[in-house]
């Protein structure tokens, strides 16, 4: 009777299915870009397991969502930097052509 | 559907063109291809140190030289290949292959073998000086 005043926490709406956990991704930013991001990227895929593993499927959607950020972080940073390089290499050559 | 197809069709224009440049010009000592900022401001040698090398040893075919750049790329690299090829065999196949990455501890082995690797080649006495770039 208790049970029903007092629903369970509400879950994912299909717990069944194991949430991403961008291992795969990570592994890509680790390998090819540059700052250690993609490495936080892993053990957030590694909780994602875990906790799904253990049941947790509000916890396992959480850790989803952060292994994404830091992927996307690892890869946003890189662009940037790439980005940034070819801005000061650019202008550093066109000031020393134009000299 | 197609908005991923598209997505699949770029990547790999871009993986193309990069093949190309990476092919054509060495990143030693060369003014087109960025320093790694982690080891450009500290001198640490981060896990992916040594790729842009290894890419164009690779494209070379020197299999020597992308185990001395790096010695996780070409390893990194297949069980990537693996993933997608198993992924879209099952997709368009419909075949039910398991990759080795959606194993439960995957990440955790992974993880352990990267921060390994990430502390070995900042070591800077044989052997571990051989793990850096």
């Amino acid at each position: 009777m208790s049970d029903q005043i007092n629903p369970e926490v509400v879950q994912p709406s299909n717990p069944g299915v194991k949430p991403k956990n961008y291992l795969v991704e990570s592994i890509l930013v680790t390998i090819f870009c540059c700052l250690p991001l993609g490495v936080v990227g892993i053990v957030f895929a590694a909780q994602v397991n875990s906790k799904y593993d253990a049941g947790d499927y509000a916890g396992a959607e959480q850790a989803s969502k952060q292994a994404k950020q830091f992927m996307m972080w690892g890869l946003i940073v890189g662009l940037v930097v790439l980005v940034a390089y070819f801005a000061i290499m650019g202008t550093t050559l066109f000031a020393t052509f134009n000299q | 559907m197609n908005k991923s197809y598209l997505k699949f069709i770029f990547a790999f224009i871009g993986v193309l063109i990069l093949g190309a440049v990476y092919f054509e010009y060495d990143p030693i000592n060369n003014l087109l291809f960025p320093k790694c900022p982690l080891y450009a401001t500290t001198g640490i040698y981060c896990p992916g140190c040594g790729s842009q090398r290894a890419t164009h040893a690779l494209l070379h075919l020197d299999i020597p030289g992308v185990f001395s750049s790096n010695i996780l790329f070409l390893p990194a690299l297949l069980v990537v290949f693996l993933h997608y090829s198993i992924a879209i065999s099952n997709h368009f196949l419909g075949t039910t292959y398991h990759s080795i990455l959606d194993k439960s501890k995957a990440p955790w082995v992974i993880f352990i073998i990267v921060v390994l690797f990430f502390i070995l080649r900042n070591i800077p006495y044989p052997p571990f000086s051989y793990l850096a770039p």
